[in-house]
């Protein structure tokens, strides 16, 4: 929930306002969220490498945070907008 | 206008409802409310409970289940069509009294919890939308009264209630007095943030998110400007449901900005002490709750 809420408020934000958000149960132990926007566009550079100081850059704090509570984080830039995909998995 | 008292110590959301709650929802038109409703039912079923719906009267059951089926995923229809979700009225659970009384309501009730636990449910709740009274014709006083003194229903942790009122359809003194007689005060939405402060705690309740963030972004502030006392300043974040990386880093930029002269605590559930960790608060000033019902 913190993941989608921190991407999809990325779109809001920054992304051109809306999005398309779809979440499915990828396999018995995962499941896996797609946010797609039609905004400017970033590519995954766009995610700070370390933790950023709370008091330093605002942008990229959801997606690093995003990338460091999911199992996976790929930014996948487009001709108009950029899409996110991510998962989570549990224990079997 | 008021929805309910802002100040009642036991506000919450409805997420954080749990068995033995005896909760009161003032909401403004039949529009609204449904919600919270919805998150009732779902949550009972998810929780292995049986639930069972009063609406307002006015409504037929094909408009009610309409309303809840709108909840994404199956549960709410499995559990109407499994009996797990069961529909009723006033008028009927009195039968074969024709008026109402307290104690003919409480006799039903207590029949339903025990058919219920008999039946391998965990407990009972059931949401009633208090249109009901103006379907009987019964007597404010009355009722007022069955409020009052309804605690015993309560007491062995299986049945859970929310009492639903209609604002336009009750004087606001007996909103408030009924606000007041509930041990709990629901938020009148899902997705409401409500903020109160005393000296030294700031408490939050509901969703902390970006829809919410200007008027948390506004408490905090507020709390900070308070005057400083010897204790220092607690944040109460154990009736936030949902707290986004948004309104967490406000909370952490303000601790940062305010511990210099005032030390600043946060008391929370496990999983907001989480994001609070992973976006770099100092766990020493974080201590984790227990939250009943979540």
């Amino acid at each position: 929930m913190v993941a989608m809420d921190a991407v999809a408020g990325n779109v809001v934000q920054h992304g051109g306002g809306h999005g398309l958000l779809v979440l499915a149960r990828a396999h018995c132990h995962e499941l896996r969220c797609r946010i797609s926007d039609r905004g400017p566009g970033f590519t995954a550079e766009a995610i700070p490498d370390l933790a950023v100081g709370i008091n330093g850059a605002g942008h990229g704090q959801g997606l690093w945070l995003t990338r460091l509570i999911t199992d996976d984080l790929t930014v996948i830039p487009k001709a108009v907008g950029t899409t996110v995909v991510f998962a989570m998995r549990w224990n079997r | 206008m008021l929805a309910s008292d802002p100040e009642h110590p036991g506000t919450l959301p409805v997420q954080q409802m749990r068995a033995g709650d005896h909760a009161f929802l003032c909401y403004d038109d039949h529009l609204q409310g449904w919600d919270v409703l919805s998150a009732f039912v779902w949550t009972g079923l998810a929780r292995g409970e049986k639930v069972i719906v009063f609406p307002d009267p006015r409504l037929n059951a094909a408009d009610v289940l309409r309303h809840l089926n709108d909840v994404p995923g199956v549960l709410l229809a499995q559990g109407y069509d499994s009996g797990r979700l069961e529909l009723n009225s006033m008028r009927q659970l009195i039968l074969p009294d024709r008026t109402f009384t307290a104690a003919q309501q409480w006799r039903r009730i207590v029949e339903e919890t025990e058919s219920a636990q008999a039946r391998g449910f965990t407990g009972l709740r059931t949401y009633i939308d208090m249109g009901w009274v103006a379907d009987l014709e019964a007597d404010l006083n009355v009722m007022m009264a069955r409020e009052r003194q309804a605690e015993h229903l309560f007491t062995t942790g299986l049945y859970s209630e929310i009492c639903a009122y209609e604002r336009d359809r009750f004087p606001q003194q007996v909103l408030e007095a009924m606000c007041q007689a509930h041990p709990q005060n629901l938020l009148p939405a899902l997705g409401h943030l409500r903020a109160r402060q005393t000296d030294n705690t700031l408490w939050l309740v509901g969703e902390a998110d970006l829809a919410t963030r200007e008027q948390f972004t506004h408490a905090l502030a507020e709390a900070a400007r308070s005057p400083v006392t010897r204790r220092g300043l607690t944040i109460d974040l154990c009736g936030v449901v949902f707290l986004g990386v948004e309104c967490a880093r406000e909370l952490i930029r303000m601790m940062d900005r305010t511990t210099a002269h005032r030390p600043v605590r946060v008391r929370c559930t496990g999983s907001v002490a989480l994001v609070l960790r992973r976006l770099g608060a100092d766990p020493a000033v974080i201590d984790v709750a227990q939250v009943k019902g979540s």
